[in-house]
């Protein structure tokens, strides 16, 4: 048992102190090589839909001003993994399919895979644009198309003036945020992660999130929102469209340039109070714990429910 | 007759104990018959002294089980010790075989310390010899912190082991009739 103790305090001091040694000369970092960049284009005469399919990269969609649809596979991984890398791109009757392939397979000791994917499309409006990511994060920007389909599994996503149909945006992991969204119907969801939107316009936009805030400013549309835990702030010019508004633990905040001209705000909550800062307003309760409160004449329903957390309408 | 149908059964209940600490176990019962004898006694009245067989059985297969423990006790052995206190009633199965056995998962979580430590050695130094990812020295290095560490750990977790043992064994020592414990 001794000689153990002895050996072993022997070990860790000469380990430490050659670690010392050893760090001051070289530094710590984790060797990796940088890939070959993969570059691909194909001419987008025709091309109607595009597909991307991610492994763990992250990615960047951004317009160009050619007629090309171009994309770059850059980055740095480690020695064993510099053959295993691949991008392809493939045009098939109206589509065009990218993949970013890094099959590692299973390996043993220290794995890293820093890599980006830069997808250039022409401006113009695209039927559908798919991307379906494992992981990695994704920046979209400045794209026109009827349908948007945005899937990651894990991963931030950022999405700027994108102007469409349909968009459906989803995370299991990550953060969304969303700015200058124009569409009809426009569905974000977020396993966990926070979701942030800065100016949207579209008939329904709905979002649930399961765990984490959602923060929208300025989203001229009807709202359907919901998240498990985690708080709700709306901040808009005024009250013109119907809201849903839904968190199991969480508050709810309204803020409006002005006091509502004509909304009926209905609360109920488990546990929670309805705090109100607006001053002329008729305010009744119901049997069934709901707080309703009227503003005018009440023609636009705000309908507010939270397991446990506070209301709050006020002045943004 | 009454004594040797007593004594049968008690002899039947000790089967698991091994034949010669079996007669060591049955002497003084055997005696306690032959002393009632000399006094006057019935049978019946000496088998009622000694009260149930069965439970006698199960105090004198703990001490047995005891005594192997302290003899050379590893995990096998206290822990037989330990289970042959829960024949002796429920309130032992709560109280004295639910610790045990947290104890037990506490120590066994140590010692993945342990061993996590020395995996994390052999995982480094592979990645230092085999892969580019760490330079080979730093990796020795790292290696044989980690594997001093490991090391250290098993040294406590084992004395921490023993700690574990002989306290239990000197709880159930404590507890028991059999072996001179309180109420003796």
């Amino acid at each position: 048992m001794r000689n153990w103790i002895i050996i072993a305090a022997i070990l860790v001091v000469v380990g430490l102190i050659g670690l010392g040694v050893t760090f001051k000369s070289t530094g710590f970092s984790i060797g990796t090589v940088e890939i070959e960049k993969q570059q691909q284009a194909v001419d987008a005469a025709g091309v109607e839909r595009i597909r991307i399919e991610n492994d763990s990269a992250d990615i960047t969609i951004v317009p160009s001003a050619s007629d090309q649809i171009k994309a770059e596979l850059s980055g740095n991984v480690s020695q064993k993994f510099i053959d295993d890398v691949k991008l392809s791109l493939k045009k098939e009757g109206d589509q065009v399919t990218i993949r970013t392939e890094s099959h590692t397979g299973f390996t043993i000791g220290i794995n890293i895979l820093n890599l980006k994917l830069k997808v250039e499309l022409p401006e113009r409006e695209y039927r559908e644009l798919v991307l379906d990511s494992s992981s990695g994060e994704i920046q979209v920007q400045d794209m026109l198309a009827q349908t948007f389909e945005i899937e990651a599994e894990s991963g931030d996503i950022s999405l700027e003036e994108l102007t469409g149909d349909q968009m459906s945006v989803k995370t299991s992991s990550g953060d969304i945020m969303l700015g200058k969204l124009t569409g009809k119907e426009i569905n974000v969801h977020a396993s966990s992660g926070d979701i942030k939107l800065e100016k949207a316009t579209a008939d329904e936009l709905t979002i649930d999130v399961s765990s984490g805030d959602i923060k929208l400013k300025d989203a001229d549309a009807k709202l359907l929102v919901d998240t498990s835990s985690g708080e709700i702030v709306v901040s808009q010019a005024a009250i013109t469209h119907p809201m849903t508004l839904s968190t199991g633990s969480g508050d709810v905040v309204i803020h409006t340039d002005r006091q509502p001209e004509s909304a009926q705000i209905r609360y109920n909550s488990g546990s929670g109070d309805l705090v109100n800062s607006w001053k002329d307003h008729k305010s009744s309760t119901d049997g069934d714990d709901y707080e309703t409160i009227t503003f005018g004449d009440g023609s636009v329903i705000v309908s507010v429910e939270t397991g446990s957390g506070d209301l709050l309408l006020g002045r943004r | 007759m009454i004594k040797e149908q007593y004594l049968q059964q008690l002899w039947g209940q000790l089967s698991k104990v091994p034949e010669p600490q079996r007669r060591e176990l049955m002497f003084d019962y055997e005696d306690h018959f032959r002393i009632a004898a000399e006094h006057g006694r019935s049978e019946e009245e000496a088998a009622r002294e000694l009260g149930d067989p069965q439970v006698i059985a199960r105090e004198l297969m703990l001490s047995y089980r005891v005594v192997e423990a302290e003899n050379g006790g590893g995990v096998v052995r206290v822990s037989k010790a330990v289970l042959a206190t829960v024949g002796l009633g429920f309130f032992n199965l709560i109280f004295v075989l639910g610790p045990y056995i947290a104890l037990l998962g506490v120590l066994l979580a140590f010692w993945a310390v342990s061993v996590a430590l020395g995996i994390l050695a052999a995982g480094v130094m592979y990645e230092g010899i085999f892969g580019q990812g760490i330079p080979l020295l730093q990796a020795s290095f790292m290696a044989m912190t980690a594997l001093g560490i490991g090391m250290l750990a098993g040294v406590g977790t084992h004395k921490l082991t023993r700690s574990v043992f002989k306290i239990t064994l000197k709880y159930l020592r404590f507890n028991s009739r059999v072996m001179g414990g309180r109420d003796k």
